[in-house]
Parts: C-alpha cells; sequence; structure tokens
C-alpha cells in the first residue's frame, strides 16, 4: 500500500484521508445523534423560531435546536460570533476529538484551515447598531423617486453610529475561519472560499489540493451557516427558491417528488479532518475514508437556472472521477445536491444520466436535504459526512417524502427507507445558485 | 519538470483609471486617485471623507448589458471590467481553449449589500412591523410606512446580487468559461489567494488556463464597520503608509484581474508573456488583528519565506518588493521588521512601492491589484511611485520613492498583509 496514487493524467499525488468528523445539523448536535435521526427518516424541520415569522409567506426551517452557545469564547472574541460560526467550533472540537488531535500545545504550522462559509444571515434585531428610523425613512423616500426599475445606486447613510457598529464586520464571510483558527492554535495556511451553495465543497476540494500540494498536512476543512433570518427568508421567497408548505413543515422538502416547491432554509456546520496518508499513519489516527476526487465547473448558462440537459453540472462530476482515476462502474451510491427545487433535480438527473448513461438507473441516489433542508454553505460539508458514514455503517440514508414519481426524474432516489448495502465508492454533488458546481469522490479506505 | 505557469494577460480598474494604460501612468507619476467622497450628503459625523473611488466608469465599455445592471453591485461590475480587459488583452477565449478547460478563481468580499438594500429587503419582510425593529435608544419609530407601494419592492432577483460568487458567475457566463473555479472571501487577502491558488492548480495540472484576481466596489456600510474597528482612516490626511500616526488607509475600490497560463500552452499560442509567477505563501497570524506581538512578524515572514522557497529562490535573488503598507503603525513596524529580517544586511536598501497611497485600500481586489503592480514593475524594467507616503525610518530596509525609477528587475515578490491575520506573498520573476 502505498501513499501515493497516479491520477488519469499520470501525475503522482499524495493520498488524503479523512481522520475526524463533527457535526451540528437540524438532526442533532452531533454525529452519532444527527445520524441516528437521518437513517431513522426523521425530518428536521418545522416552524421558524429564530425571528417572529408569523406574517412572512414563508415560516419554515430547519433549525439546530438545544444547543448550548455558551462555548468558553473569550470575551474579546464573543461578540463576532454568529450563529454559524457557534456551530463551527463545535463541529470542529468534535472533529479534532475523534481524530485525536489535541492542538492546544502543539507546533500547528502545517495544519491549515479550508472553510466554506457565507456571510451570516441578516437579522434585523442587529439594526439598532447602525441605523436610527429616521435614515430609514429618508432612504426610503429616495428609492420611491427612483422607481423600481433603476440600478442600485451607491446611497450612503447620514446617520449610522459609528461607535460599535462592527456588525458587518463579524457577517463577514471570513470571520469563522480566523476565530476557529485563534481558538484551536492553527497556524498554517487559512482561507475561506465562499461560493453560496457549493462552499464548503470547494473548501474541501482547496483542502485536499494543500495536502497534495504539501502546503499543509493536516487540513480542518467543512462549512458553516445560518441564513435563517428576516433577510434570507425574504430573498430567496422572493427568488421563488423556498418551499411554502407551511401547513406541514416535516413534508415540505421533497427532492425529486413530482409535488415538490423549493427548499427549505436549514443551519448548522460539518467540519471534517483531512490528513497526508502518511502523517495519519505516523501518528496511528483512525482513518475513516479517502478523499480521491474534487472537480468543479461553472455552467455558463443562466444566474437563476441551471440548463435543463444537466450541462455544466455533468462536468465537474467527469473531473471528480478523473480526478481519481475512477471509473464510473466504481460509483455505488450518489449523494445528490438534490434541493427539492423543480429545476434543480431536474437538471441533476439529467446530469447523472449525461455521466453515467444506462449505469445510471443502477446507482442509488438520496439526498439528506429532505430531513435536514438545505444547509446552504454547510451542506456540501454535511454531506461528505454523510458518504463516509454511509460507508462505515453500509447503511444509504433514504430520501423522505417521496411519493409521487416524477417522469422527469426517473432514478432510485431511494425513497422513504434506509437501505442496507455495502457501498465502497460515493460521489456527492453541490450546484450554487449562479451556476457554480463542484463534486467530491470519497473511497472506503484501503 | 514541474509545469510553469505565466502570466499572459492584465486587467485594472481603479480610482487610478479604467485600463491598465491609465493605472500605471498614474503608478509611474506616483498620482494619487484619492480624492472626497463624491455621493453626498453627509452630516459632520460622518467619519469617512476621502477614498479612492472609480470615476468614468462605464459598462457598456466592458461588454456589460445595461438590463443587467439592476442585478449588478459595484463589484461584479468592476469584476466584470477587469477580467473583460485582461482576457481581451491574452487574447483567451472559448474558442482558443476548450472552455471546460478555462478556469476561474476569484477573491471577492462576502458583504455585499448596500445599506439602502439592505433596509428595503427587511422593509419589504416585516412590512408595518418595521417600527417595532427601529426603536434605538428609546426612540419611537415615527410615521407608519406604508407597504403597498410597489416602488418600494426590493428587486426579484436582488438575493443574487449580494452572494459572494455571483461576480465570479457573471464572468463564467459573459466567457462561456466552464473550468474549475474557487470564490475566495477571505477579506483583503482574497485577491492574491486567488492568484496564488490559480497558480499552484495549474502547475498541479489542474487545468491550463485561469484567470484570477479580485474586486472590490466601496460599501459605505462595510467601510464603516472598519473604521470603527481602527482598520481604515477616514481622511487622506490621517491615512499614509508607512505613517507613524496613520490610522490606516482610505478605502479604495476597483478590480485587479490576471490571466495565468501553462508556459508550454502560451508559447505554442505564440502569447504575450508579462512574466512568470513562481512562488506563493499564505499565513495567518492567529489573532485578529495586528496587534504588534510578534506572532505579526512571524507569519509575514513565513509568509514570504513560503514563497521564496515555493519559487526556489533565496532572499538575495528578491530584487523588488511590494509592500502592503496598510497605514497601521503595529502592521507596517511588523512589515518592517519582517522584510527587515528576510531581505536585511545589503549595501543599499531594497527598492520598494506600494499602492494604498495611490489607490486607497481595495480590500478584495488590494492583494491583485499588487500582484499586477509588481508583474508591469518586471516588464517594464520600472520601480513604480508610491506618492506622498509617511517617512520610513532611517535605517529601513527598504526604499520608496514618490516617483518611478528605472531598474532592472529579476524577481519581484509582492506582500498582502491583511487586516484580519491573513498574509499572502507572491512571487513574480522576469521571462525570457
Amino acid at each position: 500500500m502505498t501513499a501515493y496514487y497516479r491520477n488519469s493524467s499520470g501525475t503522482e499525488k499524495k493520498r488524503v484521508v479523512i481522520t475526524g468528523m463533527g457535526a451540528v445539523t437540524p438532526l442533532g448536535n452531533n454525529i452519532p445523534e444527527s445520524w441516528d435521526n437521518l437513517i431513522k427518516g426523521v425530518s428536521g424541520i418545522g416552524p421558524i423560531s429564530i425571528f417572529d415569522a408569523s406574517n412572512y409567506p414563508v415560516k419554515i426551517g430547519a433549525e439546530v435546536k438545544n444547543f448550548d452557545f455558551n462555548n468558553g469564547v473569550p470575551e474579546d472574541i464573543s461578540p463576532f460570533l454568529g450563529r454559524g460560526t457557534s456551530f463551527c467550533i463545535q463541529a470542529s472540537r468534535e472533529a479534532l476529538q475523534n481524530a485525536g488531535l489535541q492542538l492546544d500545545q502543539m507546533d500547528t504550522s502545517n495544519i491549515g484551515i479550508s472553510l466554506g462559509s457565507n456571510e451570516e444571515g441578516a437579522r434585523l434585531d442587529h439594526y439598532g447598531e447602525m441605523f436610527d428610523s429616521k435614515t430609514i425613512l429618508e432612504l426610503l423616500e429616495m428609492r420611491k423617486d427612483l422607481g423600481k426599475n433603476e440600478p442600485y445606486p451607491h446611497i450612503h447613510f447620514n446617520a449610522a453610529k459609528q461607535l460599535g457598529a462592527i456588525w458587518p464586520v463579524r457577517r463577514s464571510a471570513s470571520m469563522a475561519a480566523n476565530i476557529l483558527s485563534i481558538l484551536l492554535n492553527i497556524q498554517g495556511p487559512v482561507s475561506t472560499t465562499s461560493s453560496a451553495c457549493t462552499s464548503s465543497a470547494q473548501a474541501i476540494g482547496k483542502a485536499l489540493r494543500m495536502i497534495q500540494d504539501g502546503d499543509a498536512e493536516v487540513v480542518v476543512t467543512g462549512g458553516c451557516d445560518s441564513m435563517i433570518g428576516e433577510l434570507s427568508v425574504t430573498g430567496f421567497y422572493r427568488l421563488g427558491a423556498l418551499s411554502k408548505n407551511n401547513s406541514d413543515p416535516e413534508k415540505s422538502s421533497r427532492p425529486f417528488d413530482l409535488k415538490r416547491d423549493g427548499f427549505v432554509l436549514g443551519e448548522g456546520s460539518g467540519m471534517l479532518v483531512l490528513e497526508d496518508l502518511e502523517h495519519a499513519r505516523k501518528r496511528g489516527a483512525p482513518i475513516l475514508g479517502e478523499l480521491v476526487g474534487y472537480g468543479s465547473s461553472s455552467n455558463a448558462h443562466k444566474l437563476t437556472a441551471p440548463p435543463d440537459d444537466g450541462r455544466g453540472a455533468d462536468i465537474c462530476m467527469k473531473a471528480a472521477l478523473k480526478d481519481a482515476n475512477c471509473a464510473t462502474e466504481e460509483v455505488d451510491y450518489i449523494n445528490a445536491h438534490g434541493t427539492s427545487t423543480y429545476l434543480n433535480d431536474k437538471s441533476e438527473t439529467a446530469a447523472i444520466k449525461n455521466v453515467f448513461q444506462e449505469r445510471a438507473y443502477e446507482i442509488p441516489v438520496s439526498s439528506n436535504k429532505s430531513m435536514m433542508g438545505h444547509l446552504v454553505a454547510s451542506a456540501a460539508s454535511i454531506e461528505l459526512i454523510i458518504s463516509i458514514l454511509t460507508i462505515n455503517h453500509k447503511l444509504i440514508p433514504p430520501t423522505i417524502n417521496y411519493e409521487n414519481p416524477d417522469p422527469e426524474c426517473d432514478l432510485d432516489y431511494v425513497p422513504n427507507e434506509t437501505r442496507d448495502k455495502h457501498v465502497e465508492t460515493i460521489l456527492s454533488n453541490s450546484f450554487a445558485f449562479g451556476g457554480q458546481n463542484a463534486s467530491v469522490l470519497v473511497k472506503k479506505f484501503q | 519538470m514541474s509545469r510553469r505557469v505565466v502570466v499572459t494577460g492584465l486587467g485594472l480598474v481603479s480610482a487610478l483609471g479604467n485600463s491598465v494604460e491609465e493605472n500605471w501612468n498614474a503608478l509611474e507619476d506616483g498620482t494619487s486617485g484619492i480624492k472626497p467622497i463624491s455621493t453626498p450628503p453627509y452630516p459632520a459625523s460622518f467619519p469617512l471623507r476621502h477614498a479612492g473611488e472609480i470615476t468614468n466608469f462605464k459598462p457598456r465599455e466592458f461588454g456589460i448589458k445595461p438590463k443587467s445592471l439592476k442585478v449588478m453591485n459595484p463589484t461584479i461590475q468592476y469584476a466584470l471590467a477587469a477580467s473583460w480587459l485582461a482576457l481581451k488583452d491574452a487574447g483567451v477565449n472559448d474558442t482558443v481553449y476548450n472552455p471546460e478547460q478555462i478556469g476561474i478563481t476569484l477573491g471577492v468580499d462576502g458583504l455585499q449589500y448596500t445599506a439602502e438594500e439592505t433596509l428595503l429587503a427587511s422593509y419589504e419582510a416585516v412590512g408595518n412591523d418595521m417600527g417595532n425593529y427601529l426603536t434605538t435608544n428609546g426612540q419611537a419609530a415615527g410615521t407608519p410606512i406604508h407597504t403597498k407601494d410597489p416602488n418600494l419592492a426590493i428587486h426579484p432577483l436582488w438575493p443574487l446580487s449580494v452572494l459572494a460568487n455571483m461576480a465570479l458567475c457573471h464572468i463564467s457566463i459573459q466567457h462561456n468559461l466552464q473550468g474549475p473555479n474557487l470564490a475566495f472571501s477571505s477579506l483583503d487577502v482574497g485577491g492574491s489567494q486567488a492568484i496564488g491558488e490559480a497558480f499552484h492548480l495549474i502547475r498541479q495540472g489542474d487545468c491550463d488556463v485561469f484567470i484570477a484576481g479580485g474586486s472590490y466596489g466601496l460599501n459605505t456600510m462595510h467601510m464603516l464597520s472598519l473604521a470603527s474597528l481602527n482598520a481604515v482612516a477616514g481622511t487622506a490626511e490621517s491615512g499614509k503608509p508607512f505613517g507613524s500616526a496613520s490610522k490606516g488607509c482610505v478605502p479604495g475600490e476597483g478590480a485587479a484581474i490576471v490571466v495565468l497560463e501553462e508556459l508550454n500552452r502560451a508559447r505554442k499560442r505564440n502569447a504575450r508573456i508579462y512574466a512568470e509567477i513562481s512562488g506563493y505563501g499564505t499565513f495567518f497570524n492567529g489573532s485578529a488583528q495586528p496587534d504588534g506581538s510578534p506572532a505579526d512578524q512571524r507569519d509575514m515572514l513565513r509568509s514570504m519565506q513560503t514563497a521564496l522557497d515555493d519559487a526556489g529562490i533565496a532572499p538575495a535573488d528578491i530584487d523588488y518588493v511590494n509592500t502592503d503598507g496598510k497605514g497601521l503603525r503595529t502592521g507596517d513596524d511588523a512589515e518592517i521588521g519582517a522584510v527587515r529580517q528576510l531581505f536585511g544586511g545589503r549595501s543599499n536598501p531594497l527598492p520598494a512601492s506600494t499602492c494604498k497611497q495611490l489607490t486607497g485600500h481595495m480590500l478584495a481586489a488590494a492583494g491583485a491589484f499588487d500582484a499586477v503592480t509588481s508583474i508591469l514593475a518586471l516588464e517594464k524594467g520600472c520601480i513604480p511611485g508610491s506618492g506622498d507616503t509617511g517617512n520610513l525610518p532611517p535605517d529601513s530596509p527598504i526604499q520608496i520613492n514618490k516617483k518611478a525609477l528605472k531598474k532592472e528587475i529579476k524577481y519581484a515578490i509582492s506582500n498582502t498583509f491583511g487586516l484580519t491575520g491573513e498574509n499572502t506573498s507572491l512571487v513574480f520573476n522576469r521571462y525570457h
């Protein structure tokens, strides 16, 4: 067994393994709890409680529940903590503990962070920090004069309070990775990728390359997000992307089902410890799986919709397979992006067929978004964790709420029941608004 | 033999001008683009007075359709403009390369919306209840607002214009680029990380050509926040790189994009080669802001050393440094200390320049602008001017000039040391 492999273009690359995982999800505040609920087919979706959504067109979300926000973070840092960052700290601690890494007293210049994160979902109760009511009325008056089709101008607000106005920086995407680095004493390269729904897939791909390229031997990677706020809910509703099934939240997210009507915003964090195989062996680390391939692509099509023929999404799946020198025949489960929007599920189905041809019908494809909702920047990292658990537990989590077959979505979506199956090679997809795609390929370690 | 990567196209828009040529002319003369902020009105208490704002920007000149503007904030428009210029300059398009083989990496800050947009969206969200949210310091909310006015509705596509990856997606759509991509959101080192990562991805064989860089549109809400954290200065007088009493640099805006290509592919199509990119290093210093602790200097040093090792060269090989010069005493002192540790002991101080006195701090675009400046310095055999910066200490290991100075350069290092602890260094060399 060697610590290197050759990819399809003959380049020798270091092997990269997963040695630790941690998660905070709408189904549980750690991995065992989340997994347990997942294979039971439990829905983590319910009425929004983070803010009063009673007058909103969308009143449902997949919230993290009973989370202890009191996480021993020093007082000078705690004002910068958003919900997503708090989840991320918890998930990272779980991942490092599972990996058997105690970083407090170590030289960690060979350990990096690659995190996928969006700006923290804006909450109206923070506005008092920035605006007073007079300003808002003035701005709204100016807006009326402009008319709705004018481009957005640079209007500067004129009654801002400068002191304590740290909210925008607190919400900036890079804050989570920076705080993580400070709290965990990680002194290697740190970066934040921010590409909406593919953020953490890109972060994981970048982590893989960091290790293969020798920039780091261990990378703490994954994503975190919490977009359940007044602005995000309104914004995604206006885009027509959210499910409006307020009366039956647990049935609202129904990927690949004919009656699907949009995704449900979720929150949480999934974190993984990626490690150079040699480094992991040397310290006797537990090896949970091997990350063998990564690919990304752009649709170059439309901001709002993927092409019906799955073009673009198929490029990144093929690129991930090529990166791993893996034949399509080897893939025995696909963890789908499967958002439960009409367009995504149709386009993803077409893309899977483009890549796997006739074999597409034999590969189980499921979407955990049916239970967890869409965790946006942390979706891909949670899905990679689930894929690794799928390999290790020999259980494929189902797509729940699959009741009405859609002729345009005709693959095996593992409907409603967890399936016993020995799988070794899993492809996990993530596609973002705007047409950014990323796929990762994970294998049973042997 | 490892794959080599060269720069074959450049694109710049900034307060210095909306083309590479205009920018270079200003860099040669040391002319500053910093002016009083243009958009009134401001109360006396508004802390930001000066900025490096883009002027005379005509989106149509860069292939941007007027009807698309409503989903494009300034960050997106500048990113499109600079990438348009860079791709034209390089002669790269989807017929020269397979579009699946042209990648994009872009550094863009996460926070993309203006105060006005935020308010409109929230107004739409809460409607009449907004009054409840507006009571600050016990003040009453004022007149209730009528909710049904369609002119107050935010555009349905608004959420798309505020996602950090949208600039990248617009570029991919405008030029039909379908290859690998990464959107960085690491505040002010996003642009230099994007260039460094694209370089490594080409070297590793992910694909043969990347467009890479950063973009930042001035956003007062964001700036004000940085000002309250003492990271950017409000006036030109109080914000100078290496100024002993400076409070950061004044904010600026713009975009800088490079086209990077694998050497053999570039040669095969007889591309004009500006320079070779040969080294990249990035380290986080483990503290939220440079605070004068030894860690600041240590991690700037590590970032530069990693880039030199990556390029396989010694400190003595470097003959120009593009400094960060963020105008904060702790940061500038640490930077000078780190440069002294690595490049000190020379008979003459190392020739250097800083862009921030001329452009303002362009945040996500800053590192990419620094990189393009370094590339132009190499290509033109000329140390750029830095304008009217603060004074360096008498025993400074670097020398900075107001105006440009002719000098052959073989190896340049471009440093971008972040306001919140990230450090990035890039090494470029002359290509013959």
